[in-house]
């Protein structure tokens, strides 16, 4: 069945009408501007060519989707510093190049720092009953990585496991769209929506943007079969000038979500504000570990100690998540700031916006 | 004591070394040759040889469909064919951790003596080392191999030339994949297609056919060493996806945790290059033959360039560009 | 952010279960999935599994393809 999504003869007849569609569009400036909020997306897009057959029609912008790209350097050399304390830290492979202030978990490995790389948050747990080490995931994701470091956190609590507990860096999606918007209205033609962030939340919580903004929006997968429905709903949308929320990922996606993990994730923790790279501060747009699990909560167990962040002024990662800048207005771009060497996220994650630029050209 | 674990006396010259040494000599006795001298006297011959070198640093040293002796054998086989040669004679040094059970060493070595056999080479010189337990990672081992010319054509990575087809000799990314999925917990039938391609190579020279260019898609994968060849030969290559033999189940774990099976190591695949009306022959001779039963065309050189590039043509007939990555990729949960 | 793909359902034990994608088995956990059954179709993101696939959702989508891909232009 998933064969059908990726490699389906339909597909190209269909993308070939949606460019037409969009030529011949009434009183709109070309390329239209279609922002994805998911790294996975991003991704996605350019490894099928999208991009490239839609070259000058639709221009797709990478929002603030990869949690690697978003996640502030003060927060990064929190990492460090549990690092070098002698803590065993356990992350997801997309964070160990990030670079902090000064270190990244890369080079405090090639310093003796222990550091386990899992495919999953409940690995952590393995590896905390096999050391006498204090155990700390690193929890940076979105809603869809949510239920399992919940899933990490109650499963410790039930197994009375006291040598693990998580660093809180998680993001949620809705409130960062709503800044997001209120920064770029006007600037966006349309929202491609992230396909698995929505199974866990589901399509309600985006009902404001067409409402609100007048912007179209689609609930969209990541096979090319999925995002050529995505990006065929986006344009109809805005050739029938009736925007709505359109969610073409029924296969996984319910108008409200999966209702067992919301409760799970509620039960381990609550809506905070949280410091986003490039935007700061933005109101419950985070979670943060509630009261009766504070002993899992890295950041109430041990005194962490960071400077504030210092700005390096060149690096204009914030304004590039934020759609407002692309890669090619960096100063930095392609000379100090290559994958071999990343000055910001957005070059060292996979799905940073730079790193895509970089390697599959523009 | 142990009986069971390799010992630093084991590497000291002594008694307890001699054992050692009687294990190994033992369990390769049939494929080495100038056994107890310092060095190995050959007969050189007439004309052109090859000389590689290599080492084996795999983790874990046993994975599904084989392990580092294996390994390091079909490693050193397959590089010496990927410039023409027929592999004759190979060295071997066994570098070992203070701990490691003679029990793996021994499966290691018969892994060492069957491919040597199967390959008609012999083993003309050897060392071992012990070394202290946490300075090496349980066991490396090095090689040299050398090979003679089967053919006075230069087949090079500098030789890819417009219009010549890009061909590989079966399934994409099974021993990269095979290895992610061991470590990452997934039990399959996956396994590693390790494997000497050195007589794909030789059928082929034996028949006269014209190569441009030979290598095997080893670290980095298929597209690390075309984007290796594009740079040498200062040419474009463009990849067809819908050509790619990718097998399900490689496709599905590289999914599943993120990564690119055209980024997947291949230890028992070539990738060759040749002009286009060579492409039938070649197909011919690889299909029969038991590695190459897969082998098919893949891309095409198109044209010069000073900024050479390697594209894939994806599904939907786009062209986008596969880059040179800069590093080995992990499981990523974006 | 969100690499995910469908898993079957090999058997089921609690809060596990092992699951097979293309013939590569893996345990996964299944807790927010209510009532999964072997050979249902589970999104596993993580080693966890989010959302049981529609499979009628998933033809419906199909045919919308070949809907569009029909419709005069």
């Amino acid at each position: 069945m998933s064969d059908k999504f990726r490699n389906n003869p339909e597909l190209k007849p269909l993308l070939k009408k949606v460019k037409n569609e969009v030529v011949a569009l009434d009183g709109k400036a070309l390329p239209l501007k279609f922002m994805e909020v998911c790294g996975t997306h991003t991704v996605s897009i350019l490894k099928f060519g999208f991009r490239h057959f839609f070259k000058d029609s639709i221009k797709f912008l990478s929002g603030p989707g990869c949690p690697v790209c978003v996640t502030s350097t003060k927060d990064i050399d929190k990492i460090i510093f549990l690092a070098q304390q002698g803590h065993h830290i356990v992350t997801f492979g997309d964070l160990i190049k990030v670079p902090g202030t000064h270190s990244s978990l890369e080079k405090e490995v090639a310093k003796g720092a222990l550091v386990s790389v899992v495919y999953s948050p409940l690995d952590a747990l393995k590896i905390a009953k096999i050391t006498s080490k204090e155990v700390i995931f690193i929890a940076v994701g979105f809603e869809t990585t949510i239920p399992s470091i919940a899933s990490l956190v109650l499963d410790a609590y039930a197994q009375q496991i006291n040598n693990i507990s998580i660093l809180c860096l998680v993001k949620t999606m809705p409130n960062v769209l709503k800044y997001l918007l209120s920064q770029l209205q006007g600037e966006i033609d349309g929202f491609i929506m992230p396909g698995h962030v929505s199974v866990i939340i589901g399509a309600e919580p985006y009902e404001f943007i067409p409402k609100e903004y007048n912007i179209p929006c689609t609930v969209a997968g990541f096979e090319p079969v999925d995002l050529g429905l995505g990006v065929e709903s986006l344009v109809s949308q805005i050739k029938n000038k009736n925007p709505f929320v359109d969610n073409r990922y029924t296969r996984m996606v319910k108008p409200e979500g999966n209702r067992a993990a919301q409760e799970l994730i509620s039960v381990v923790f609550q809506e905070c504000d949280v410091s986003w790279r490039g935007f700061g501060s933005i109101p419950n747009s985070g979670l943060c570990v509630n009261e009766e699990f504070k002993q899992f909560d890295a950041e109430k167990k041990f005194q962490i100690e960071v400077k504030d962040e210092v700005v390096q002024s060149a690096c204009i990662c914030g304004d590039i998540i934020a759609g407002k800048k692309s890669p090619l207005d960096c100063t930095l771009f392609r000379k100090k700031c290559t994958p071999e060497n990343p000055i910001g996220p957005c070059m060292v994650s996979f799905e940073g916006a730079c790193a895509a630029y970089y390697k599959y050209g523009e | 004591m142990d009986k069971n674990t390799i010992l630093l006396s084991h590497g000291s010259g002594g008694k307890q070394s001699q054992e050692l040494l009687e294990l190994i000599y033992n369990t390769l006795n049939e494929v080495v040759i100038n056994h107890g001298e310092d060095s190995g006297v050959f007969q050189a011959v007439e004309g052109k040889a090859a000389i590689t070198t290599d080492s084996y640093t795999v983790d874990p040293i046993f994975f599904p469909g084989g392990n580092i002796g294996k390994l390091a054998i079909c490693g050193t086989t397959n590089d010496l064919a990927m410039v023409g040669a027929i592999p004759k004679l190979i060295t071997l040094s066994l570098m070992i951790e203070e701990g490691f059970s003679f029990d793996d060493l021994n499966k290691i070595l018969i892994s060492i003596k069957d491919e040597t056999k199967k390959g008609n080479i012999s083993i003309i010189a050897g060392d071992t080392k012990i070394v202290s337990r946490g300075k090496i990672d349980k066991i490396f081992i090095n090689t040299a191999g050398y090979g003679v010319l089967a053919t006075n054509e230069s087949i090079s990575s500098k030789n890819a030339k417009p219009q010549d087809d890009v061909i590989i000799t079966g399934d994409i990314g099974d021993h990269g994949a095979s290895i992610m999925a061991y470590r990452n917990g997934f039990e399959s039938s996956l396994i590693s297609d390790c494997a000497n391609v050195a007589p794909l190579i030789k059928a082929l020279l034996e028949q006269g056919v014209i190569i441009h260019a030979l290598r095997d898609p080893t670290r980095g994968g298929l597209a690390s060493i075309l984007n290796e060849i594009v740079a040498s030969s200062k040419v474009n290559i463009i990849l067809e996806e819908e050509r790619l033999p990718i097998k399900e189940s490689v496709s599905g774990v590289c999914d599943a945790l993120g990564i690119d099976p055209l980024y997947m190591a291949c230890e028992g695949r070539a990738i060759i290059i040749c002009p286009q009306n060579e492409t039938k022959k070649v197909l011919k001779i690889l299909h029969n033959e038991p590695l190459g039963s897969n082998a098919q065309v893949i891309g095409r050189v198109t044209e010069r360039s000073d900024t050479p590039k390697l594209f894939l043509k994806t599904f939907i007939g786009a062209k986008r560009i596969l880059p040179l990555l800069s590093r080995e990729q992990t499981p990523r949960i974006c | 952010m969100c690499l995910a793909v469908p898993y079957r359902i090999i058997s089921k034990e609690g809060n596990k279960a092992i699951a097979d994608v293309f013939g590569m088995k893996k345990e996964i956990d299944i807790r927010i999935i209510e009532d999964v059954e072997v050979d249902e179709y589970v999104l596993v993101h993580a080693g966890f599994a989010i959302q049981r696939v529609n499979q009628g959702d998933a033809k419906e989508t199909l045919e919308l393809l070949t809907e569009l891909c029909e419709a005069e232009e």
